[in-house]
This record gives C-alpha cells, structure tokens and sequence, in this order.
C-alpha cells in the first residue's frame, strides 16, 4: 500500500498522519470509532514489531499554523482531546499501549514508520514496563476551614492560648486569637504536604509505579475544596483490587479531617510513556 | 441536584482527560514532527478550555439542567 504512495507528500495530498498511540505489532487493533477527523478511517502503520495507530488528518486543520491557532479555541480542543482518547481507550485492549501526546502529527507515513524505526528499543522497552498495567489517578481533596478545625482540636499550643487571651481581658483575647489563627494557618500547609505524603507512599506501595503531578488550583475545577495530592499511579491488573481497597481505607480513614480522596481510571499509562532523553 | 452531580463528575474526568491527552503521553522530538505538544500554546488552549468549562459550570447553576441521554 506504501509502495503505491511514495509520491505522496502532504502538500500533494494535503493530509498528513496522527498517531494515536504504539502497541505490539500482533496486539494492535484498529478501534472501530472516528478518530479527531472522523472522515479518515483508523489504521495500524507496522515497523518490525510495532504498530502505531493512526488516523491522516487535513493540514487545513491540522498543518503547524492552523493548528497553533486551532489549539486556542476552547471547543475545538475539547472536541479534539475527546476524540484522541476515545481511540486510545477503545485501543486500550491491547496487552500493552503507549498513548501519545495530542497532536503528534507526520506528513507522511514513511516518516511514522522512521520514527517507529528511531525510537524501537525505547518503545520496545516502554510497552514491557506497562504491560498487564493499567494508569489510576487519585487526587487528595481537603476543605481549608475543616483542616483548620481539626489543627485547632489537635494540637495543644492552639487549644491553650485561646484560654489565656480568655482569661486576660477583651484586648489580649483579641491578639491571642489572631496569634492561634496565624499559627494555625501556618500549620495547613505543612498538615496537608504530611497527609499527601502519607496518603501517596500507601498507594505506591500497591502499584507498580507512582509520580506526583502538581496539584490542580481550585479554580480549575471550580470545587470548592483544595487539592493537596494528584497523583498517578500504574497498577497491575491483578492488584487493582487491593489498589481500590487503599483509596477506600484512606477514604475512611481521612474523613475527619474533611478530606475526600477521589478515583479515577483505568486509563492509558499516560503518566508513565516518557522516553527517555526526554527534557523537561 | 442528580443532574448537578452527573454533570460535575462528567466535568471532573474531562479534566481528567485533558490533563493526560494535552499535557502526557509519549513526546516525540525531532524536526519531521508537526507537533504542537511542547508548545506553550497547548497551555493557553488548556486554560482557555478550563475557563470555558468554569463558565459553563456558573451557567449551569443558574440554568434548568439538561441531560443530553
């Protein structure tokens, strides 16, 4: 089939092609769903026992310049994201799968097959690493005011001014509060990096790999709690269970502090595909 | 008060998902590849996305639900 496109450059055609992901050449199936522009049907590109899932894209959406302006419309990356997992969840069968990043894009699939042919030893080691393993994402919610409460009920030195400033007189009482408030302010911090730590060392502790990625801002999500862990976690398959039974226990275990835990998954090993040499 | 948690965790996984799909997966690097993944103007699309869902979250408060199954 390649043989009979050589000719074809991107400007000729105007498509060029968008990996979706890498799998074992015999594992690597062709989901059956659109992939970001569904009119072009979804295959498998070979190299010496790897596939890549692709899709060919039209530059007039996908070329360099209109994607740099594409990727700041709202709707159209929503639209688009969606689309892209949707393939790689539907490909996710496959014993083993690295996902791409969004809008790895080559002009001709000679050069999809170069890079399979450049980076085979990396996605070779890559697909051992995650095999029989799935991606979970477990992120740590807690409530400010509730974790100041809980400071406040635990902790001696903020119990014991408050009943000083008490008993010597309103404008003592007034410093004395404010000097518990700063204290206990100073102390959420280092109480929810304490729980985060705890929280994410028990997790690991059931999965095969772990990382830490940066909280998300409460505005991203527009919840009113604050996020003091978002961590990803690779799981074996067999351990998924025990892996759930941790976020349950931490669930419980937490609550009185007013903090929530919150699961996702499985997903894509996203979180655990880098390569290697690669910065940042 | 269904509909308003349906929706919410719906808004959860997809930034979830947009998390993973913009700012993870395997980067390849090298001059014959189109990709945008490593430019800064993902992020301004992921922030201008996530404003966009913040907005359509205040929408939904005030407007009556609506389910789209």
């Amino acid at each position: 089939m390649s043989a009979a496109m050589p000719a074809s450059t991107p400007s000729e055609t105007g498509r060029a092609f968008y990996v979706y992901a890498i799998a074992r050449a015999g594992e690597a199936r062709v989901p059956e769903v659109g992939g970001v522009d569904p009119r072009f049907p979804m295959r498998v590109v070979e190299h010496d026992g790897l596939a890549a899932i692709v899709s060919e894209v039209p530059l007039d959406e996908f070329g360099e310049e209109r994607l740099e302006e594409n990727v700041r419309r709202p709707t159209w990356l929503e639209e688009k994201a969606l689309r892209h997992q949707r393939v790689v969840a539907r490909a996710l069968d496959a014993d083993a799968l690295l996902p791409m990043r969004f809008a790895t894009i080559f002009a001709t699939e000679e050069q999809v097959r170069d890079m399979l042919r450049r980076e085979q030893s990396a996605f070779v080691s890559l697909l051992g690493r995650v095999d029989g393993k799935s991606e979970w994402g477990v992120k740590g919610l807690f409530s400010r005011e509730r974790v100041r409460r809980w400071i406040e009920s635990s902790r001696p030195e903020t119990a014991i001014v408050p009943d000083e400033g008490a008993s010597a007189g309103p404008g003592r009482s007034y410093f004395a509060r404010k000097k518990v408030e700063r204290l206990v302010d100073e102390d959420v911090p280092r109480t929810t990096a304490s729980w985060a730590e705890a929280a994410h060392r028990r997790l690991a502790a059931v999965a095969s790999e772990a990382l830490v990625n940066a909280p998300q801002p409460p505005e991203v999500s527009s919840r009113a709690e604050e996020m003091l862990l978002n961590g990803a976690y690779l799981v074996r398959r067999e351990r998924e269970d025990a892996f759930r039974g941790v976020v349950a226990e931490l669930e419980e275990e937490y609550r009185e502090m007013g903090v929530s835990f919150e699961l996702t998954g499985p997903w894509p090993a996203y979180n655990f595909v880098r390569l290697p040499g690669e910065g940042g | 008060m269904n509909d308003e948690l349906t929706r919410a965790h719906e808004r959860v996984t997809l930034l979830e998902l947009v998390d993973r799909v913009l700012d993870k997966g395997v980067v390849i690097s090298g001059d014959i590849t189109l990709s945008v993944a490593n430019v800064d103007l993902v992020y301004v699309g992921l922030r201008a996305l996530l404003a966009s869902v913040a907005s359509l979250e205040a929408e939904g408060r005030r407007a009556p639900p609506v389910r789209d199954n």
